[in-house]
């Protein structure tokens, strides 16, 4: 294949990458420099100042910082346990259940989101637990995909080969199972935490004054107080923050397994 | 015996646990009056024929149906080429395309409805439902990648090899293999846009105005504020053309079990 | 000791010397990254002629095939096809049928289809293309019901008919054949190999074979190459190179060997020389002790310690022959072949 056609092949979804999400996140930068605004308008335009990022520094924005840390590790946690349950029982099941099961795990979130936190709110009270099992329901279900295909993907005859060095189930799960899956959950437990730390639908309908995330945050400071350049400030931050997660985690595992050689 | 009824017992409960919430949304859409319990004894379509009668709720509703549909075709237009031609490429090229390709579904969405809104603006896409179907065909571009790029696989450039020794050009070679063979998983992918696209809320939240709003758009602010059962219904229309969806994609990804693609699908079955 | 050099690799093939050359490989090599998979290859097959290229796998050969096929370019040297240089010509520009390994057959199509593609791409009249597909299928013999079934529902057989019906359909003058025997039942492959052998004989058309089994390699070839890491070797039929190997490899890679250094036989000291088993006759020169015996049926294969060496025997099954006899062997002079010493590698 020459140049030409994969440029061509490549260009138009890089075209759409670039103009619809790597720009704004661009242009989030730069409004985030702006003075905020005085009188009329968002912000002050022509104008360049860290201000905003010395703002952030205030003990309420940083408590809200902290929040929208644990809740990224808390979703992160919770989904990767219950997922990894949900791909070893998918596993276990005969073909066509499992399409089903698989069909019925991705519904709350692919098709009745709305629906979904509507029956939420009339349950739970509106509060920490609430907030954080909310964002689960919405993460849950591509964990499990993640984690499903992982271990799916396993060759069953390790399995019965271990079965038949004298290992019994338990021991199978240990030995074999659970660290060939590993790759899959880090990677579900990384997704998760990417998400969590942008949780912004189940800390906004669900949860009290208390939960508030950056995601949420900024959605208030922009649209209820009109202060663009803090909001995108606090954008920044949170794309800081979900980024570390994309590449600090691999590090870390990375790390980890120098350290075990 | 025991354990396996047991494992059978806590997963499917698992299951029903994360589908409660919605049953019990289309429970309370049937509700006679405007309370929000569940109806009991008597149940109604009230509310479901108040939804026809609101030209707000329908306009958003079909505006959303266009805008997802539309969305669709787009992703799968722009995705599947680039994800077909990327094994050509070189390993560092195709971690960084890939990269690229996965980064609208990496993103948290609040910072990029916040982003998009002065970029929409200033390119004068605000408002336009042009501006909403883009930014959700950005949003959906990561899941064509991905369904394409498991299903472009070697067997699939061996036949297409084979194609070119017999003599196909690549344009031919194109049209008579590759694309009759992805065909469903196309179709697949671009189902599963448009169910996501109409689920769409958080990006769409930020960019909504009266002129170009989605049905999330109009639901979300009731939700927040004022829950009432016109809510539930709303929700549920999306929830019952998403599960449509859902059950559509598996179908065509998983249940394909016709002599005509079997080999081609083998490796979609990890899926 | 006659020796023949690696000059021309066809030189003293009798049946095709001075015919018309169809591909024609100048110092090709081909390496993915800085590892070169073909090594500096030149090779000229003259046309109608039927050769297998034989390694063990990972040697390079249907990387030579593909090369060939316009699959893959080579990074160094030529290729010529019928005189024409077609180095970097693509596949589908190319007149060369190719049966791959996995037989990639469109899944998405019915035999008939399948083996009707590549006289549709040219833009054949649909009149022609039918009467041309029904010919090549009763070529393979692919029975009336099987042509309208999907490769799903044929036997892997079936299958391997189709793809060589459909590599064969439009007339090309070059067929390649990548282990075409590989995923055969074991009393399958020696009927389609005689299979392969008559369409071959019938259709004259210029046939590379890749295996890397030396039975099916012998039997089948007018001319066979023997490919060890991304180098050619050794070209020549098949008896040549059975008998007057020139590297240990070669000796060893088609059948059993028994190789002694030549001082212990009172011959060239530094070369190596082989004496195949069933050429060793049992006689009174060479006094030994029967070490380990195997039964074939027809043959008896024993290992004998002589003096300083052992040596595999294998004689007829009516010699009895049990482990701890004393026993004296023969070496006839005939049947000695020296390999030179320089082009003993390893």
């Amino acid at each position: 294949m020459n140049r030409t056609t994969s440029f061509l092949s490549v260009g138009p979804s890089a075209a759409l990458v670039f103009g619809l999400v790597i720009s704004p996140l661009l242009l989030l930068l730069r409004v985030s420099l702006y003075e905020p605004a005085v009188g009329r308008g968002f912000y002050s335009p022509g104008t360049v100042t860290l201000a905003n990022y010395a703002t952030l520094a205030d003990s309420h924005i940083l408590s809200i910082a902290g929040f929208t840390l644990f809740c990224g590790l808390a979703v992160a946690t919770a989904s990767l346990a219950i997922a990894y349950l949900l791909g070893i029982f998918l596993c276990s099941l005969p073909a066509r259940q499992q399409l089903v099961a698989l069909g019925l795990i991705l519904v709350p979130k692919t098709a009745g989101l709305l629906a979904m936190l509507f029956g939420l709110q009339r349950w739970l009270p509106r509060g920490l637990l609430a907030a954080i099992i909310a964002e689960v329901y919405l993460v849950l279900p591509y964990s499990v995909l993640v984690i499903f295909i992982q271990i799916r993907s396993l060759n069953p005859i390790l399995g019965q080969a271990a079965r038949g060095l004298g290992a019994n189930r338990w021991q199978i799960f240990q030995r074999v199972t659970l660290p060939l899956s590993f790759p899959g959950m880090f990677l579900a437990f990384q997704l998760g935490l990417m998400w969590g730390l942008g949780a912004f639908l189940g800390p906004l309908f669900l949860g009290g004054p208390n939960e508030t995330t950056l995601a949420v945050e900024l959605h208030r400071q922009a649209f209820e107080y009109g202060r663009w350049p803090l909001a995108a400030a606090e954008a920044v931050v949170l794309l800081v923050l979900v980024g570390s997660a994309a590449l600090g985690l691999p590090a870390i595992a990375r790390l980890r397994k120098v350290a075990h050689l | 015996m025991i354990r396996k009824l047991s494992v059978f017992i806590v997963g499917w409960g698992v299951i029903c646990v994360l589908l409660a919430p919605v049953l019990h949304t289309i429970w309370v859409s049937f509700s006679p009056d405007s309370f929000l319990t569940p109806p009991t004894t008597v149940w109604s379509i009230k509310w479901y024929l108040a939804f026809l009668h609101d030209q707000r709720w329908l306009n958003a509703t079909l505006r959303s149906l266009m805008v997802a549909g539309m969305s669709a075709v787009l992703a799968v237009i722009a995705g599947t080429p680039a994800a077909w031609s990327l094994r050509k490429m070189s390993l560092p090229h195709q971690r960084l395309l890939s990269l690229l390709f996965l980064l609208p579904a990496l993103i948290p969405p609040a910072t990029l409805g916040f982003g998009l809104l002065p970029l929409v603006y200033f390119t004068g896409l605000w408002g336009t439902t042009l501006g909403m179907v883009l930014v959700h065909t950005a949003i959906g571009l990561p899941i064509v990648f991905l369904i394409v790029r498991s299903c472009v696989t070697d067997q699939l450039s061996e036949l297409e090899a084979a194609a070119a020794g017999l003599g196909a050009s690549q344009w031919a070679a194109c049209r008579r293999v590759t694309i009759p063979l992805l065909s469903p998983i196309l179709v697949a992918a671009g189902i599963a846009v448009f169910v996501l696209s109409l689920n769409e809320s958080l990006v769409s939240i930020f960019l909504a105005t009266p002129t170009n709003e989605t049905l999330p758009a109009v639901t979300w602010p009731q939700l927040r504020y004022s829950p009432n059962p016109m809510v539930a219904v709303a929700s549920c229309v999306t929830a019952v053309v998403g599960m449509s969806g859902v059950l559509l994609v598996l179908r065509l990804i998983g249940l394909q079990r016709g002599p005509r693609l079997k080999r081609i699908n083998s490796p979609l079955h990890r899926i | 000791m006659p020796h023949t050099g690696m000059s021309l690799p066809i030189a003293g093939t009798a049946p095709f010397s001075g015919a018309n050359e169809t591909i024609r490989l100048e110092e090709v090599s081909f390496g993915y990254g800085s590892e070169l998979v073909v090594k500096d290859v030149s090779l000229t097959i003259p046309a109608g002629a039927f050769v297998t290229l034989l390694g063990p796998s990972g040697c390079g050969k249907t990387t030579l095939l593909r090369l060939l096929g316009g699959y893959l370019v080579p990074e160094r040297g030529r290729i010529f096809l019928q005189g024409r240089d077609v180095t970097t010509l693509p596949p589908n520009l190319r007149q060369v049928g190719m049966v791959f390994q996995s037989y990639a057959l469109f899944p998405h199509l019915n035999a008939r289809q399948n083996v009707a593609f590549g006289l549709e791409v040219r833009g054949r009249a649909p009149a022609i293309v039918r009467q041309q597909v029904d010919a090549v299928l009763d070529r393979v013999g692919l029975s009336s019901e099987e042509r309208d079934r999907y490769p799903s529902q044929l036997s892997g057989g079936q299958q391997q008919r189709v793809a060589l019906a459909r590599a064969l359909a439009f007339e090309p003058p070059v067929l390649l054949l990548d282990e075409p025997l590989a995923s055969l039942d074991r009393h399958l492959r020696e009927q389609v190999r005689l299979e392969l052998c008559r369409i071959h004989r019938q259709s004259a058309v210029t046939t590379v074979m890749v295996t890397h089994d030396q039975e099916e390699a012998l039997a089948s070839s007018d001319i066979v190459g023997v490919m060890q890491s991304g180098r050619l070797l050794q070209v020549g039929t098949p008896r040549e190179l059975y008998d007057r190997p020139l590297s240990p490899f070669v000796a060893r890679f088609l059948g059993d060997a028994n190789l002694i250094e030549g001082r212990r036989l009172g011959m060239n000291p530094t070369a190596l020389v082989l004496i195949r088993p069933e050429r060793v006759q049992i006689g009174s020169n060479w006094p030994g002790r029967v070490m380990a015996v195997n039964y074939h049926g027809a043959d008896l294969v024993a290992d004998v310690q002589c003096s300083d060496f052992v040596l595999k025997i294998r004689t007829r099954a009516v010699t009895e022959l049990a482990v701890g006899d004393a026993i004296a062997l023969d070496l006839p002079q005939d049947n000695l072949w020296e390999i030179p010493a320089e082009s003993t590698p390893r």
